[in-house]
């Protein structure tokens, strides 16, 4: 028997979070509203470069940015420690930092970024009526990570949004121009 | 010609960290966190013993996280065992020095803590 929360959760797929390139690009092509949160993404940000440039350069469309605080020292450590790129994701983090700020150079989107200090659970990039989800791994053991297309009218859909309500009130907002700030802050010497 | 007031501080700053480097020489093998984060490829992951004052305690997943300063310097402590020291006690901390980040001369770096005294 299928139970309610069943039918409303909203997945309507799950794949390897790699199989999802082509669908970034329709998704990227047809919203208006993009909510990003990751540790860098930096393959993601490679393999949509033009796609996100494209969605940008439409009129009327909106970015919003999560991405560690790399001012938490702590939280840079635990991440080094769990991902088998681990010494490399400070500096992929500031390449995320550098990418975003060239964007809002040029395009004038996002307007802000936000910088999270807790340990990331999953990341996520939400569309106007989807959302993609993706998993960490517990271990640093690299292997595919799964990922889940949801509706955002759905259940999961709305834990997201209230999610993102959330961060915004847990996490530091900076503008772009201001993330060279936090890179400098960041390091001592 | 630049003005010699521009280095002033610079100047400042090494006759502080050359000072802090005497003072400490008495103290068996402490290590001014300065010395570390100006040099943090000499010292990455190597075992190291520093001194300071706990500036600032805070907590992520269980850990004990904490900054020390001292004359010369911040260096974020990972306690991996131990909660936080409390906040303006003055503690020697032996551990794992860690440059997460190295851009230029300027370095992001932890200390992973194994043990402390006084």
């Amino acid at each position: 028997m299928t139970s309610p929360v069943e039918l409303s959760s909203g997945i309507v797929r799950v794949a390897p979070f790699t199989a999802f390139v082509p669908r970034f690009e329709e998704l990227l092509a047809s919203s208006t509203r993009v909510v990003l949160y990751f540790i860098h993404s930096r393959r993601w940000r490679e393999n949509h470069d033009a796609a996100i440039k494209t969605f940008l350069a439409r009129e009327g469309t909106t970015l919003e940015v999560f991405l560690p605080d790399l001012e938490n020292h702590e939280l840079m450590y635990s991440l080094g420690k769990h991902f088998d790129d681990g010494p490399q994701i400070p500096g992929l983090i500031t390449d995320a930092y550098r990418y975003f700020a060239r964007l809002a150079r040029e395009y004038q989107k996002p307007a802000d970024i936000w910088l999270f200090g807790t340990y990331p659970t999953f990341s996520f990039y939400r569309f106007d009526e989807r959302a993609i989800l993706a998993l960490y791994s517990n271990t640093a053991a690299k292997k595919d990570l799964p990922a889940f297309e949801v509706t955002t009218d759905s259940a999961l859909g709305r834990f997201l949004d209230t999610d993102i309500e959330d961060l915004k009130q847990e996490c530091r907002q900076r503008t772009p121009d201001d993330l060279e700030i936090v890179i400098d802050n960041a390091l001592h010497g | 010609m630049p003005s010699p007031v521009f280095h002033l501080p610079r100047i400042a700053h090494r006759a502080a960290l050359a000072g802090a480097i005497i003072l400490l020489a008495g103290c068996a093998s402490v290590t001014p966190i300065g010395e570390l984060l100006q040099n943090s490829s000499k010292y990455n992951g190597k075992e190291v013993r520093i001194k300071g004052e706990v500036k600032e305690s805070a907590g992520l997943l269980g850990r004990g996280a904490y900054q020390l300063k001292d004359g010369t310097g911040t260096l974020t402590v990972i306690s991996e065992t131990s909660a936080p020291p409390p906040t303006g006690s003055m503690i020697g901390v032996k551990g794992v020095f860690q440059a997460l980040l190295t851009l230029g001369s300027k370095s992001l770096a932890v200390l992973q803590e194994h043990s402390r005294f006084q």
